[in-house]
C-alpha cells in the first residue's frame, strides 16, 4: 500500500497536509490523516496582558476569517466581566460578522474552490454565444451578453498565449474529473474575475466601522465608530449611505451570481451528492443575537447538536460544562501533564509544545504516533461517549432545517429539487458547498434588517455605541472567567478566558478547522477531515483532484486551527513573578 | 524571455487604452513622490518587460497580508495577478496543489534565476525545524534555497519585517524576521499589519520601473511611505493642538472627531501611511472609524504597552514633564530632535509625588525616576541609558563650577570629565516608545546642590539627554 501525500494543501489558509493511505488496486483512499504543520503560540503570547487587548493578539490568528476572533476574543471578556454592550453595537457587530459571511464564502466558492470543478483551460473552447444563452437563462446579472463572454475569452486567451500561466500554472486542467462543458467554464471564469473586483466593494463595510479590513478595530464594551448624523467625522448620514449602497451590491451578488452558479455548477457534479461527508455528527454553538449575547432564544442559528444525521433530535450545548467540550493530544505534539490519553476543558487545558514529528526535510509523517499541531477537541454526548464533530456550513443548516428556519426549508427544498436529489444528499461534499451558498444568501438577507433596526434606534434618538461603566480595570472582580462563542464562517468558534487581577492568566480558544482539521484522539476516533476521505476513489491518483474538492468543501483555515499552548500552574505562577 | 508577452501588449490586448495606462502610471508616481520626468521611464518600463515573476512564501502568518494584496486597487489585483506580475507560487491563489503546486514552484525558480522577486509574509520559527514547515521541509530551509536566485526580496507585513506577532514576548517558537536571516540580497521591509495595499504595489512597480528597490529608512522601509507620522498626516492633528481630546468612545468628543490621543492612539509614534492612503478605497482608517492607532508599522509594536493606555499617562501618572530633549552627534555638535523628557524625585515616606525641583535631608530616602518619549527614528535601536549629575557642595561659592559625575551599570558614581564620549552606560536597552529610566533608590550621602540629567546614546554616538534638569538640594 502506497502513501499518497498532498502538501502544501492550497487555496486554503494556512498549513495544511494530508496524508492518504491508499488501496492501489482500487486507486481509493483507506485512511486519511490530517496534519497542521505551523505553529505559533498566540495564547502563550497573551498572558499576563490587558483583556481589553486581546482582541487584537487574538484577530492575528487569522486574516482571512479576519473579523472573527477579535468578535470571540471581545465576547469572552465581555462574558467574563458581565459587560452589556448598546443595542446599537450589537446591530453593527452582527453587520460586520456578517459582511464577513458574504465576503468569504463568495472568495471561497471562486477563489479558493472553484477551481476544483472549473477548468480554465477548457473556457478557451466556449462560444460566447451560448455561454451568454447559459447565463442569461439562470440568472438576470447584467453582465451577460456575448460581448462580454468574448472580452473575458479574449483576455484569458492572451494571458494563457502569453506563456506565463501565473497562478493557473501546472493545474490540473483536462483531468476527466472535470465535467463542465466549455460554457460553464467560462462563465465560472468570468464570474472568477468579477468576484476579485467585487470583494474590494464588500469589504468596505469594515472598513467603515472597524476602519479598515483585513484586520478591522474592535472594542471591548462596544464598538469604536462614533454615531452622529449631523458630524463630519462620525457615523453620520453619508456614511449609512454608503452602507446601504454596499448591503445592496452584496445581495445582489449573491442573488444573481452566487447562488445561481452554484447550481449551475452542482448539476454537473451530482455523484459528489453521495459522497465526502464522513462523521455524521454536527455542531452550532449559535450566533446573530437581536439584543445581546444573553437573548440565546433569540439568534438566527441556534445552538445545538446532530448525532449520526438524526435531524430528529437536537442535543444542548453548554461551553462552560467541563465534561462537554474537552481536547485530546494524542496524536498531536503536545504533551499534558495528567498525560497524552486524558482529555482537558479549554479552562483548565494545558499545553507544551512537544515536536516529535521527523525532522525537515521528510517525505512522510508516523501517523500511528503524533502527527499534527492540531489538537483535537471533542463533544461529549450524556451517555459519556466522545464525538468527533464537523462545524461550519452544513451544520449551521442542517440546525436551522431541523428546527424548521422557514427561509432555509424554502432554500434547500428548492435546491433539492432543483438538482432532483435527496434529503440525504446533503450529508456529502457537495452538500457542504450547497451550504455555504445557501447560508451566504439567509445571512446577506438578514443585513438589510439589522441596517433597518439601526437606523430606526437612531432616528429614534440612541446614539450609544459604548458602554464606559465597566472599562476600567478597577471596577472588575479580581478573579474571572468567560467564554466568547460565535459562528464563524467556517463554523462554531469559542475563546476561553481566565482574568486574574486585570490580566489575562490564561486563554484558549478552539476554532472551527480544529474540529474539522484535527488529527486523531485517543481512541483513534478520526477528525472531520480524515473520515470525510475515507473511501474517495482517486481517478488519476497523481493528480489527487477529488482529495482538494472534499478539503475546500470545508474551507480549511489552519492558521486558525493551529495557535494553541496555554498555561501549565507552573507557567501561570511566572507570569504573575513578572 | 522574448516568447512572453510585455506588460503593455497585454494591456493592449485587454482594451486598456494608453490613456488609462498613462493615468495609472501618473498615479503611481505621484505616490512614490517620484519627479514628473520620470513618468516616461516608468512608461517605457512596464510596456516593455515580460510579466514578472514573483514567487511569495507564506511563513508564520495569518494570511492576513495576503487578503490586504487582494484589496489592491491602484492598479487593481486583477491587473497585478493577470496584467503586471506572474505570481507563479503563492499558497492562497494558485490552482496546483501538493506536488503540482511544488513544480510550479522549481519550474519558476529555474526560467527566472537571478530574476524573479521573492516576496515573504511571516516569521520563521528558528527554535524547532518543525515549527513550521511546507511539503516536510523547514521555513529555514525554503527561505534561504529560494533567496539565493532571487533578484529583491520583500518583507510584506510587520512578521516578515520585524518577527511581528509570532515574535511578540515570549516568542514561544523562536520567530525572526527575514532580514536577520538573508542579509546578502536587496530587501524591502513593507511593515503594518497588514501593509496598506498600495505599499506592495508601490514597491513593485518601482522595482519594475528602475531595476532596484526605492529609498529606504533605517527600517528597510520605503522613505516615501514611511518618512512621516500617522499623526503629522492625520485630519484631527488640529484637535491636537487645540487640546480637544475625547475621553469615552461615544462621548460627545469622539462625535465630534476630536483627537483620540488620550485614548490610546500611537499615532504620534508610528510612521505609515494610513491617515495619506487610508485602507479600502480611501475609505477609512482607524483612527477615523473613532479607534486609535495601534502601531503597527513599528517593530515589535505588540510589547509597547497597551493598546488603550494613553502615551502621556504613561509619562506624566506621576513625573514633571522636563520638556523636549537635547541632542549632539558623535562630535558633540547639536541636533535637532523631538524626543522629550519626564522625571523628578520624590521622597519614600513622603506624600510620593515626584518633583522636578526638590529639597531633600540626608536622612530621606529618595527615588529618582525619569521616562524618555523616544522619536520614532530611534525607537527600537539598542542604546546606552545615560545618568549624570552637575553638583556643588552647598557652601560653595554661586560662580564656582560644578563637578560632575555619572552612574555606571552597577550604581557607583563616577567622575566625569563632561565628554559625552566618555559616559559610561547606566544600563543597554533596547529604546521602546517610552522608555523609562530609574535612576537611583536611596540615600544620598553629601549635602550639596545636584542638576540631574539622563538620556541615552545610540550605536552611531548621537546624545539625547533632557535639557531641563531635575533639580535637588541636600540638607542634613
Amino acid at each position: 500500500m502506497a502513501r499518497l501525500v498532498v502538501d502544501p494543501i492550497t487555496r486554503i489558509e494556512g498549513h495544511l497536509r494530508i496524508e492518504a493511505q491508499m488501496d492501489e488496486a482500487n486507486k481509493t483512499i483507506q485512511t486519511a490523516y490530517s496534519s497542521g504543520t505551523m505553529v505559533r503560540g498566540i495564547e502563550i503570547i497573551l498572558r499576563g496582558r490587558d483583556p481589553r487587548d486581546a482582541w487584537a493578539f487574538a484577530q492575528r490568528i487569522c486574516g482571512v476569517c479576519t473579523l472573527v476572533h477579535g468578535m470571540a476574543s471581545i465576547r469572552s471578556v465581555e462574558n467574563a466581566l458581565n459587560y452589556p454592550i448598546p443595542p446599537n453595537a450589537q446591530l453593527i457587530r452582527n453587520l460586520m460578522i456578517a459582511a464577513q459571511y458574504v465576503h468569504d464564502h463568495v472568495m471561497h466558492f471562486y477563489h479558493l474552490h472553484a477551481l476544483d470543478w472549473v477548468d480554465v483551460v477548457s473556457a478557451l473552447k466556449a462560444d460566447p454565444k451560448a455561454t451568454s444563452d447559459l447565463a442569461q437563462s439562470i440568472s438576470n446579472y447584467p453582465k451577460s451578453s456575448p460581448g462580454y463572454f468574448t472580452d473575458m475569452q479574449k483576455k484569458l486567451k492572451n494571458f494563457v498565449e502569453a506563456g506565463q500561466l501565473g497562478i493557473f500554472a501546472q493545474g490540473y486542467w483536462g483531468h476527466p474529473a472535470y465535467k463542465l462543458p466549455p460554457e460553464a467554464n467560462l462563465m465560472a471564469v468570468s464570474h472568477y474575475l468579477e468576484a476579485l473586483s467585487w470583494q474590494r466593494e464588500a469589504a468596505k463595510i469594515h472598513a467603515i466601522f472597524g476602519g479598515k479590513n483585513p484586520h478591522p478595530n474592535f472594542l471591548v464594551g462596544g464598538v469604536p465608530c462614533a454615531i452622529d448624523f449631523n458630524s463630519d467625522s462620525a457615523l453620520n448620514e453619508k456614511r449609512f449611505a454608503q452602507v446601504q449602497e454596499i448591503i445592496n451590491l452584496m445581495r445582489d451578488f449573491v442573488d444573481q451570481v452566487y447562488v445561481p452558479d452554484t447550481l449551475a455548477i452542482a448539476g454537473f457534479y451530482k455523484d459528489w451528492a453521495s459522497q465526502g461527508e464522513g462523521l455524521g455528527n454536527f455542531l452550532t454553538y449559535g450566533d446573530f443575537p437581536e439584543k445581546d449575547m444573553n437573548d440565546l432564544s433569540s439568534m438566527l442559528i441556534p445552538s445545538g447538536v446532530i448525532l449520526n444525521r438524526d435531524l430528529s433530535t437536537i442535543y444542548p450545548v453548554d461551553l462552560n460544562a467541563p465534561e462537554q467540550i474537552q481536547e485530546y493530544v494524542a496524536h498531536s505534539w503536545y504533551d499534558y501533564s495528567v498525560g497524552k490519553d486524558k482529555g482537558l476543558h479549554p479552562y483548565t487545558g494545558e499545553t507544551t509544545f512537544n515536536y516529535t514529528g521527523p525532522t525537515p526535510p521528510y517525505k512522510q509523517l508516523e501517523v500511528e504516533k503524533e502527527y499534527s499541531w492540531l489538537k483535537s477537541p471533542r463533544w461529549t454526548s450524556p451517555d459519556g461517549k466522545n464525538h468527533a464533530m464537523e462545524v461550519g456550513p452544513l451544520a449551521r443548516v442542517l440546525m436551522l432545517y431541523a428546527k424548521g428556519h422557514a427561509q432555509t426549508k424554502e432554500l434547500v427544498d428548492m435546491t433539492l429539487n432543483k438538482l432532483g436529489v435527496p434529503v440525504a444528499a446533503l450529508f456529502s461534499t457537495l452538500g457542504r458547498t450547497a451550504a455555504r451558498t445557501l447560508e451566504t444568501k439567509i445571512i446577506g438577507d438578514q443585513m438589510q434588517r439589522w441596517y433597518d433596526s439601526l437606523i430606526a434606534n437612531i432616528k429614534a434618538g440612541d446614539t450609544k455605541t459604548f458602554n464606559q461603566t465597566r472599562w476600567e480595570p478597577s471596577t472588575w472582580p479580581a478573579q474571572a472567567k468567560g467564554v466568547g462563542y460565535m459562528e464563524a464562517p467556517r463554523g462554531a468558534l469559542a475563546h476561553w478566558i481566565v482574568i486574574e487581577n486585570g490580566q489575562i492568566a490564561n486563554y484558549q480558544a478552539v476554532v472551527p478547522s480544529t474540529w474539522n482539521a484535527g488529527p486523531r484522539d485517543v481512541e483513534g476516533l478520526p477528525g472531520a477531515y480524515e473520515a470525510a476521505l475515507q473511501g474517495h476513489t482517486l481517478e488519476v491518483p497523481e493528480q489527487p483532484i477529488e482529495i482538494l474538492r472534499t478539503i475546500h468543501s470545508f474551507d480549511p483555515c489552519i492558521a486558525c486551527a493551529v495557535h494553541l499552548t496555554d498555561v501549565t500552574g507552573e507557567e501561570v505562577l511566572k507570569v504573575k513573578v513578572c | 524571455m522574448s516568447t512572453y508577452q510585455t506588460f503593455g501588449s497585454q494591456l493592449r490586448n485587454h482594451g486598456i487604452s494608453r490613456r488609462s495606462f498613462l493615468k495609472f502610471c501618473t498615479a503611481m508616481s505621484s505616490l512614490l513622490a517620484l519627479p514628473p520626468a520620470m513618468i516616461p521611464r516608468m512608461v517605457h518600463a512596464l510596456e516593455n518587460s515580460p510579466r514578472q515573476s514573483v514567487i511569495w512564501l507564506s511563513f508564520q502568518e495569518c494570511t492576513g497580508c495576503t487578503e490586504s494584496f487582494l484589496r489592491a486597487h491602484t492598479s487593481s489585483v486583477e491587473e497585478l495577478i493577470f496584467d503586471l506580475l506572474s505570481l507563479d507560487y503563492h499558497h492562497t491563489l494558485q490552482a496546483a496543489a501538493g506536488e503540482a503546486a511544488e513544480n510550479a514552484l522549481a519550474i519558476a525558480r529555474q526560467t527566472h534565476a537571478g530574476n524573479y522577486i521573492l516576496i515573504v509574509e511571516g516569521a520563521i520559527p528558528l527554535a524547532n525545524p518543525g515549527y513550521s514547515t511546507i511539503a516536510g521541509t523547514s521555513n529555514l530551509d525554503t527561505l534561504t534555497q529560494l533567496a539565493r536566485d532571487a533578484k529583491a526580496i520583500i518583507a510584506v507585513g510587520t512578521c516578515a519585517s520585524f518577527g511581528g506577532i509570532p515574535h511578540a514576548a515570549p516568542n514561544p517558537t523562536g520567530a525572526v524576521s527575514v532580514e536577520e536571516i538573508i542579509t546578502d540580497k536587496p530587501l524591502v521591509n513593507i511593515s503594518g499589519c497588514p501593509p496598506v495595499p498600495v505599499l506592495i504595489t508601490g514597491v513593485i512597480v518601482h522595482l519594475l520601473t528602475f531595476g532596484q528597490l526605492p529609498e529606504l529608512d533605517r527600517f528597510k522601509r520605503p522613505a516615501t511611505f514611511f518618512g512621516s507620522t500617522v499623526h503629522k498626516g492625520c485630519y484631527r492633528r488640529p484637535f491636537f493642538n487645540d487640546g480637544q481630546f475625547a475621553e469615552s468612545f461615544d462621548d460627545d468628543g469622539a462625535k465630534q472627531g476630536w483627537c483620540l490621543f488620550k485614548l490610546g492612539c500611537k499615532g504620534i509614534v508610528t510612521n505609515n501611511a494610513c491617515a495619506t492612503v487610508k485602507w479600502n478605497q480611501e475609505t477609512s482608517f482607524p483612527i477615523q472609524s473613532g479607534h486609535g492607532c495601534l502601531g503597527c508599522a513599528e517593530p515589535h509594536f505588540w510589547d509597547n504597552g497597551s493598546f488603550y493606555q494613553s502615551l502621556y499617562a504613561s509619562v506624566a501618572k506621576a513625573l514633571p514633564n522636563l520638556g523636549g530633549g537635547q541632542a549632539v552627534d558623535k562630535n558633540g555638535q547639536p541636533l535637532l530632535t523631538q524626543t522629550t523628557f519626564a522625571g523628578g524625585i520624590a521622597i519614600a515616606e513622603g506624600e510620593g509625588n515626584f518633583h522636578q525641583v526638590l529639597t531633600v535631608r540626608l536622612t530621606n530616602e529618595v527615588n529618582i525616576q525619569g521616562s524618555v518619549t523616544v522619536t520614532p527614528a530611534h525607537q527600537n535601536q539598542v542604546a546606552d541609558i545615560l545618568v549624570f549629575a552637575a553638583y556643588k557642595p552647598l557652601l560653595a561659592s554661586l560662580d564656582s563650577p560644578p563637578l560632575y559625575f555619572m552612574l555606571d551599570s552597577t550604581g557607583n558614581i563616577l567622575p566625569w570629565n563632561e565628554v559625552p564620549a566618555t559616559l559610561v552606560p547606566f544600563q543597554q536597552v533596547t529604546l521602546n516608545a517610552v522608555t523609562e529610566v530609574k535612576m537611583y533608590q536611596g540615600l544620598f550621602i553629601a549635602t550639596g546642590s545636584l542638576k540631574v540629567s539622563f538620556g541615552y546614546r545610540l550605536p552611531d554616538g548621537v546624545v539625547v539627554t533632557n535639557s531641563k534638569t531635575i533639580d535637588i538640594t541636600i540638607t542634613e
